[in-house]
């Protein structure tokens, strides 16, 4: 029961690119190395320039997501929280 | 109806073209415009394509592949990024008015490389002397007319050594010859989708090596808040609604290059137009333009009759179901160089989906008109 209960509540994190076509890349990367991620649109709230899209990813996963990442000399140009149905906020 | 207008546009495409159109118009809405599934699936195809076509053209990142309206459109873009009034401008004698027009409506000082027909030697040693003065190149791969291969890896060597950045117009050569983006250190290299490359009308693609100007301003699904387009690519240069059909034809079109290689694809094409150009020679009175080198020659063949007009002939070859084109072929510029100005050519360019079955038909037509008429 405590584990189901950790599996819904889990957190997520998106890590905002500056593009579509990067967040794309992003997750593409991160799928080959076995990290679950998928494409969204990054929070308007989060973002003071305007739309833009990032890659939704499990917060257990942050650390190895971003090294995978930082190998494929792709840039995260921000990551916040991504709790479903509530507002975001900054998580670095 | 035998077509063989492929330099102007493909008319055969490669199966699956066709299906991938009418699934994108079907499931596939507008990428960068929202994250729900039709949205998503228009995005992953876009990105599938400029992945496809890195990968054939040796780009780092997908991210340096523009997609446009045509070629046309793509060497406005780099045209316009790097020319200003003044800017001073060298380019071949085998340019096509996407080209040229460009320059002359920029108000740029233009030299003119003009340099006799399959002649690369002169070529390079015309450009080499005019590289002190140029600002930037502009060049085309192939000759649309003539089908005449430019050394565009020595020119690029020349322009990378004199810092002198080069546009290359690859209109003709994309799925037809090998071009290794990176290794060219270009600036630019501009070329249709729907030639070589056998996709669709509308598509075209703009490789950069860095920064561009764009053309067009509008919504780019990114960077909203700022009244700029945004600074990076491919965003810059994509304004408004891509091409989402459009691009899906010509990912399963490249898909299709890429798996026979444009080496085999070509050859294929020389292969119909040796055949052909045996045939034609047994007719008197054909002027035929033919590289003595066929490295120096892709499958784009203009022939002059002697005694005909070239409109009469490929209208007399139109009646019989041969579809050819002539006139000036958009490039007055390669008609001065190559002193056919005041006639224009009778253009025959080839396919790989064309048969040597249609290309003895085709002479066998040739020689009919000229038996009947004594045209030639």
């Amino acid at each position: 029961m405590l584990r189901l209960l950790k599996g819904v509540c889990e957190m997520h994190l998106i890590l905002m690119c500056r593009s579509l076509t990067a967040a794309q890349k992003a997750a593409h990367t991160l799928l080959n190395s076995g990290i679950f991620a998928s494409v969204t649109k990054a929070p308007q709230s989060a973002n003071p320039a305007g739309c833009t899209y990032g890659v939704k990813i499990a917060q257990r996963n942050l650390a190895g997501a971003l090294a995978v990442l930082e190998t494929a000399g792709i840039t995260v140009e921000k990551t916040v929280e991504a709790p479903e149905r509530t507002r975001y906020g900054a998580a670095r | 109806m035998i077509y063989l207008d492929s330099a102007a546009t493909s008319l055969y495409k490669p199966e699956g073209v066709q299906a991938a159109i009418v699934q994108a118009m079907c499931t596939m809405a507008s990428p960068g415009r929202g994250a729900h599934a039709p949205a998503m699936r228009a995005a992953e195809c876009c990105l599938a394509c400029r992945e496809a076509l890195a990968a054939l053209f040796h780009v780092a990142q997908p991210e340096q592949v523009i997609f446009t309206f045509n070629a046309t459109h793509a060497l406005n873009v780099a045209i316009r990024s790097l020319v200003r009034e003044g800017t001073r401008v060298m380019i071949s004698g085998y340019e096509h008015n996407s080209v040229t027009r460009p320059l002359h409506a920029l108000g740029a000082e233009v030299r003119v490389i003009e340099t006799p027909l399959f002649a690369p030697e002169a070529f390079l040693e015309r450009a080499q002397a005019l590289l002190d003065w140029a600002d930037v190149a502009v060049c085309t791969h192939v000759s649309n007319v003539f089908g005449y291969v430019l050394p565009i890896e020595a020119l690029a060597k020349l322009c990378a050594d004199a810092h002198v950045p080069l546009v290359i117009d690859a209109s003709q050569s994309a799925g037809v010859l090998d071009l290794d983006f990176t290794a060219l250190n270009a600036a630019f290299a501009a070329m249709p989708g729907h030639k070589g490359l056998m996709g669709p009308q509308g598509t075209g693609v703009l490789l950069c090596k860095n920064d561009a100007f764009p053309l067009l301003y509008g919504g780019s699904g990114s960077a909203s808040l700022s009244q700029e387009m945004p600074d990076f690519l491919p965003d810059r240069l994509e304004a408004g609604t891509h091409n989402v059909c459009g691009i899906a034809g010509l990912l399963a079109a490249v898909q299709y290059v890429r798996m026979y290689s444009p080496a085999a694809l070509c050859r294929r094409e020389r292969e119909l137009m040796d055949r052909f150009c045996r045939q034609l020679a047994e007719i008197p009175g054909v002027r035929m333009f033919l590289s003595p080198d066929p490295r120096l020659q892709t499958a784009v063949l203009s022939v002059l009759p002697q005694k005909m007009e070239p409109e009469a002939f490929a209208e007399a070859l139109s009646e019989r179901g041969i579809a050819v084109r002539t006139g000036l072929h958009c490039a007055p510029t390669a008609h001065r160089t190559a002193g056919t100005i005041s006639s224009g050519t009778v253009r025959f360019s080839f396919s790989p989906f064309n048969t040597p079955q249609q290309i003895d038909a085709t002479a066998e037509i040739c020689r009919n008109i000229a038996k009947s008429a004594e045209f030639f």
